[in-house]
């Protein structure tokens, strides 16, 4: 899901630095002092999911879980992300660092919308089990296939030339994406049953 | 007349309803005493530790710093500096990038003025002999080093109790030596939760029995 | 095993204080990041080359690095590859090719093995804690390097949390497969994951409280700037303004 450096064009990295930069400022203004620790071990916590090959098809794929990230940190799902980025570009060259706003926006924006739609989603009816499990699964999956669709805007905006390449990313990881709802509604079921309320409120900020 | 150190009545704790792991225990500690919190695993010496730091919170009884009444968390933000916790996961309580700022940590949280703090770190760090680890990460330590730079992070706020929790879990001879000797030479209140009885005989004068839930007091 | 590898070593970059090993490095980044035009990016690889020179990165590594890089891109370039033959299908009235796809083929690879070089000598060369603390002293956002530092100093600890309960659960006879089983697993172990970290995070919290914290971090020490780490920085802007400068070159 990661844009690798000198992809993009100067003026889309860029700007994609300078929004990201803006979510950041928000994301830690939405922190209290106390949640730092909270939020850097679910960081932690998420950089080590990360690392985690499931297998799908004939190969294998790494978990992204940004829905599960936007449900559990909100806004704080921007520094997170950018410090898991940050040394995910450092330790393995995954993405870059040239690339890292833009891959920034990509995870975090629909992860944020995601989660604040499936909170929403909680908030309106105390559903049942199934409720939470569908719309779990629901941001599990939106929050991967909006960041394809957004990779692929950022790469034509890049360059038009990138047509062919932005869509067929995006087909790729559209694929993940309904692996990433399950295991996404199978964490988000198991938290809720041994902490009732860390899910459905966004226990975490 | 002069008030205990800390002294608690009837607290209790269940981590799960109905499963009380504490039940209305009460006891006090007086200045300077040395006192051994025994019993086996799961008994709640731990939890009672986090009691009495008011981290955790009793629904039932009431508890006595140096003879304040502390029941909210600005109670305990003003006593805490004065009693050092130990914890069992030495992990857990170095939280800062090295053994330097750990050791500024607590003196610059309690308002001491910078120099203030980094003479009694540095005198601390000698004391414990560690002076040559100050820029070293904390996390790059073993076992027995974080154990000896978690009791001097709390040592340099010159508290007046300490409370510890298995000080010596995990640790080789020679580190629990030099654990056993710098506690051993503590003049404050002690309580030490630990299983390992000859270090436990060397520096605790009294006993603590935690049975099923219940204090008994030796 | 640590999952934070870095490149230690002797050279004379490795003596340079971190904070001006990442003044540099961002300064740099940006120039190379916004400058256009093959001078430019003709600067900003002889400059990556010089700096992995000074560095003495192990070439090993830097190949192995390099490859796996281009190997991304060369999957790039291969999805690129209607546009580098002209063919019909992606030309359409509506969107017409900004420059040609060689151009811009030529660039991706090109800055894209300044940018990895430059970062690998520059920060890859120091214990990502003193990339931390070197946040720190440039006053990044304060709230920002403490959630690093604080990421970077546990994420060996949750990775063996999460060993133990993989190993938990292969010692049960599971085998991943691409099936609901497998996912809902995977589930229950990331569950369990979160679960650990958020108790290890209150637990670290209970420690801070236990020695005076009310909500505030205070900084334990300052930045170290030497005579050579002030040079080194001053160096960099200016190669920065020199990368700016051939951008201008037609």
């Amino acid at each position: 899901m990661h844009i690798a450096e000198g992809v993009l064009s100067p003026a889309v990295a860029a700007s994609g630095w300078l929004a990201s930069a803006a979510g950041i400022y928000w994301g830690l203004r939405c922190m209290e002092p106390e949640a730092i620790p909270r939020t850097a071990m679910m960081t932690a916590a998420f950089f080590t999911a990360s690392l985690i090959q499931v297998p799908i098809g004939p190969g294998h794929t790494h978990l992204v879980l940004s829905g599960l990230a936007g449900i559990l940190l909100g806004p704080a799902t921007f520094p997170s992300l950018a410090v898991a980025l940050f040394l995910q570009a450092l330790l393995f060259q995954f993405g870059g660092l040239s690339s890292l706003g833009v891959n920034l926006l990509i995870m975090a924006v629909p992860a944020v919308v995601f989660g604040f739609l499936f909170q929403g989603g909680m908030r309106r009816r105390s559903g049942g089990r199934g409720r939470l499990w569908g719309f779990a699964f629901m941001a599990g999956m939106g929050s991967v296939w909006l960041s394809a669709l957004m990779q692929a805007g950022a790469l034509l905006a890049s360059d038009p030339t990138f047509r062919v390449a932005g869509m067929t990313l995006a087909a790729i990881h559209a694929v993940s994406g309904p692996v990433e709802g399950l295991i996404t509604a199978f964490t988000v079921t198991f938290l809720e049953e041994l902490r009732p309320g860390l899910a459905k409120r966004g226990g975490i900020r | 007349m002069n008030a205990s150190f800390l002294r608690f009545w009837n607290l209790s704790y269940a981590y799960e309803e109905g499963r009380a792991v504490l039940r209305e225990v009460s006891g006090r500690i007086e200045r300077g005493e040395r006192i051994a919190l025994i019993g086996p695993n799961g008994a709640g010496k731990s939890t009672l530790l986090l009691l009495l730091m008011g981290l955790l919170k009793s629904p039932t009884g009431g508890l006595e710093i140096l003879g304040r009444r502390c029941r909210l968390e600005q109670d305990f933000d003003e006593v805490r500096g004065r009693i050092g916790l130990l914890f069992q996961d030495s992990d857990d309580q170095l939280f800062n990038p090295t053994v330097w700022d750990e050791m500024m940590f607590g003196p610059l949280n309690l308002g001491w003025s910078f120099s203030r703090a980094e003479a009694k770190a540095k005198e601390t760090l000698v004391l414990f002999g560690i002076e040559n680890q100050a820029s070293r990460f904390t996390h790059r330590l073993s076992a027995g080093e974080k154990r000896l730079v978690a009791l001097a992070s709390l040592w340099v706020m010159e508290p007046e109790a300490l409370l510890l929790d298995e000080p010596t879990a995990g640790l080789d001879d020679s580190a629990r030596q030099r654990v056993k000797a710098i506690v051993a030479s503590f003049p404050g209140s002690l309580v030490v939760a630990s299983h390992d009885r000859e270090f436990l005989e060397g520096v605790t004068s009294r006993r603590w029995n935690l049975v099923a839930g219940h204090l008994e007091i030796e | 095993m640590s999952c934070l590898t870095w490149i230690p070593g002797r050279s004379w970059i490795h003596r340079v204080t971190p904070e001006a090993r990442l003044f540099s490095a961002l300064v740099l980044m940006v120039a190379l990041t916004i400058a256009e035009g093959p001078w430019a990016a003709m600067g900003g690889g002889v400059l990556a080359v010089v700096l992995v020179g000074l560095a003495r990165l192990p070439l090993r590594l830097l190949g192995h690095v390099l490859i796996r890089l281009n190997l991304v891109l060369g999957f790039m370039a291969l999805l690129l590859l209607p546009a580098l033959c002209g063919s019909s299908l992606v030309e359409s009235p509506a969107v017409r090719p900004s420059g040609n796809g060689f151009s811009l083929l030529g660039r991706m690879v090109w800055k894209g093995n300044a940018m990895v070089m430059l970062y690998l000598a520059l920060l890859a060369t120091m214990d990502p804690m003193a990339l931390g603390l070197a946040m720190r002293a440039l006053r990044l956002p304060s709230r920002l390097a403490l959630l690093y530092l604080l990421t970077v100093r546990y994420v060996d600890l949750l990775h063996h949390e999460w060993e133990r309960i993989r190993r938990a659960m292969g010692v049960r006879g599971f085998r991943a497969r691409a099936d609901r089983r497998t996912f809902r697993l995977y589930g229950h172990a990331l569950g369990r994951l979160f679960l650990r970290s958020l108790e290890r995070a209150e637990r670290i919290v209970w420690a801070m409280k236990c020695r005076g914290f009310k909500g505030h971090y205070p900084l334990s020490s300052r930045g170290r700037w030497t005579t050579d780490s002030i040079l080194f920085a001053v160096g960099s802007c200016l190669a920065a303004v020199l990368i700016f400068a051939l951008a201008w070159i037609r």
